[in-house]
């Protein structure tokens, strides 16, 4: 009777250290330092005189991380990310939503700078857009409606793209699309963007310029943040030129942090397509929940705003999101 | 013993300096007693055989969990006039957590059947017209019972009105629906004080008046009155 006993208790001996002993390989195993990480976000809109809409608002999911190369100062980098469709199974049917390529690109960075080709966000859209969009809500008729970057230069195929170093708070960086859309067979390299930006003690300046001659389009932008401790100012201006047509994007907000993961943001813009031009106000409440967010934002256009496009409806988005 | 004498005779002395100015707020505070009085036996007559009563009956009939929602339906309601006035008294940040409770309460609350932005830590504040008048100076003025609507001041009764224009209720255009929100939220109200009104012990009239007047002081300044101490009961 003793020795079973003692037999059982020493088979959980060793049990355990077996358990200890795979609790120690696991991370050697996953010590290629890649991360998985995703962020699900879905958003109920109310838009004026329109049905409710359940909406997915750009969940995705992704890989990232960087090798050794076996040189010194100098590491490989990879990353992609694909997105999912939380809300539109008809997404899935065209195999075009689920895991299409938001972001694969891979390159090499070091002290020299960092080096990146593939699929990816451009400098402008990088450094001009995303700082200064503070909204949760992702589409054109709601948080990212006066976003000329967003249109045209977000993620783009076949790109090269070199960023220096970070020197006494200066970046520049420099894209080269070699095939975008509307290739052009004689033109080696159909556009480019460059970008610069400065951020020290709680300022943020961004500038970029980017050229497709491919289709003729020329787009220009300059962003602006600022923290003042628990406020944060942010203002942004773009000038696109479409085939001789100028087109304008003008926002100013701020961000007023309580504390405890609740914020309170208010924004106003400006777009300007193809002559006419419309204002936008929008105001947002969001609460951090530990690796999750809630948030409620409105939405208020003009009357010349609602005439750009039947898009532009006033509306209220109740969204919510998980990270991971 | 002329020691002991002379002791007796300054504490008589003390103790009528300390109690005469306490008498002299009485009047200057209730200057209106009498008629005061006489509402006030209105008010508790209404209360007894119409408004208590029904009350029970709805805290009988409802389970606790629709008591507790349309509790919280009513609540945020109130956070609309309550941001209304913080931003009048110029506590902005006040004003912008009001702002996400409605937000929050409205939408994720179910219409604020639940209160989601007190777990989320989002405090609650109470702010009307009355406290805004009191935070921008005025005094309360006397104090009034007025009939149906029960114990004010005079500064805290002209409040009312602009209250009322603040209350998203009085902007149904549907009088059915209104007045039925209406009567609800009174017989909300009055299920609310059920239990705080055991304490209520000596004069009825006297304890609801200090107890008013005391809470209202309390209220403007957001708990920063003097001589207060929470552990101090």
């Amino acid at each position: 009777m003793l020795n079973i006993i003692e037999g059982e208790m020493l088979m959980k001996k060793s049990l355990i250290a077996l358990a200890v002993a795979g609790a120690l390989t696991a991370p050697m195993v996953a010590q290629a330092d890649a991360t998985l990480y995703g962020s699900f976000r879905v958003a109920l809109m109310s838009a004026d005189d329109q049905d409710l809409d359940l909406r997915d608002e750009s969940t995705r999911i992704g890989i990232k991380g960087d090798v050794d190369l076996g040189l010194e100062g100098t590491k490989g980098l990879f990353h992609w990310e694909g997105q999912l469709e939380t809300t539109d199974s008809d997404a899935y049917d065209a195999g075009t939503g689920t895991f299409a390529a938001r972001l694969a690109y891979l390159g090499a960075t070091g002290d020299w700078g960092t080096a990146l080709a593939g699929r990816q966000y451009h400098p402008h859209y990088l450094w001009v857009n995303i700082p200064t969009d503070i909204f949760n809500t992702a589409t054109s008729d709601a948080g990212e409606w006066a976003q000329l970057g967003n249109n045209q230069h977000k993620r783009q195929d076949n790109t090269l793209a070199y960023l220096t170093p970070v020197m006494g708070g200066f970046q520049a960086a420099l894209g080269l699309v070699i095939a975008g859309s509307g290739d052009d067979a004689d033109d080696d390299v159909d556009g480019y963007n460059v970008a610069a930006k400065y951020s020290a003690n709680g300022l943020y300046l961004a500038a970029s310029y980017g050229d497709v001659d491919a289709i003729d389009r020329e787009t220009w932008g300059v962003a602006a943040t600022y923290d003042i401790d628990a406020l944060k100012l942010v203002a942004r201006y773009e000038e696109q030129e479409n085939a001789g047509v100028e087109d304008e994007a003008t926002e100013v907000g701020a961000i007023y942090n309580f504390g405890e993961g609740l914020s309170a943001k208010l924004r106003y813009s400006n777009l300007e397509l193809n002559g006419n031009d419309g204002d936008q106000w929008a105001a947002e409440v969001e609460q951090k929940l530990g690796k999750g967010r809630v948030y409620v934002g409105y939405f208020d256009y003009d009357s010349d705003a609602e005439a750009l496009a039947a898009k532009y409806v006033d509306r209220l988005a109740i969204g919510y999101r998980v990270d991971f | 013993m002329i020691t002991k004498f002379r002791g007796l005779v300054v504490a008589g002395a003390v103790a009528l300096a300390l109690s005469q100015p306490v008498m002299a707020e009485n009047v200057e505070v209730d200057p209106w007693e009498g008629f005061n009085r006489a509402m006030f036996n209105f008010n508790d007559g209404l209360d007894t055989y119409a408004l208590k009563p029904v009350t029970k009956g709805y805290k009988a009939v409802m389970p606790d969990m629709a008591e507790e929602g349309v509790h919280n339906f009513f609540e945020n309601l109130a956070d609309i006039g309550t941001l209304i006035n913080n931003l009048l008294q110029g506590k902005f940040e006040n004003a912008g957590k009001d702002f996400a409770r409605v937000s929050f309460n409205s939408t994720f609350g179910l219409a604020g059947f639940i209160d989601v932005a007190s777990p989320m830590g989002i405090e609650k504040h109470e702010e009307d017209f009355g406290q805004t008048f009191g935070y921008w100076g005025a005094s309360s003025g006397p104090y009034v019972v007025l009939p149906f609507f029960g114990p004010t001041t005079v500064r805290d009764g002209i409040g009312m009105y602009p209250d009322t224009l603040v209350d998203p209720v009085y902007h149904l255009d549907d009088t059915g629906a209104r007045n039925a929100l209406y009567l609800t939220r009174v017989i909300d109200t009055r299920a609310q004080l059920l239990a705080s009104e055991k304490l209520i012990s000596g004069d009825k009239y006297t304890f609801i008046r200090d107890a008013y007047l005391q809470k209202r002081e309390f209220d403007i300044a957001d708990g920063d009155v003097e001589n207060y101490d929470e552990s101090n009961f």
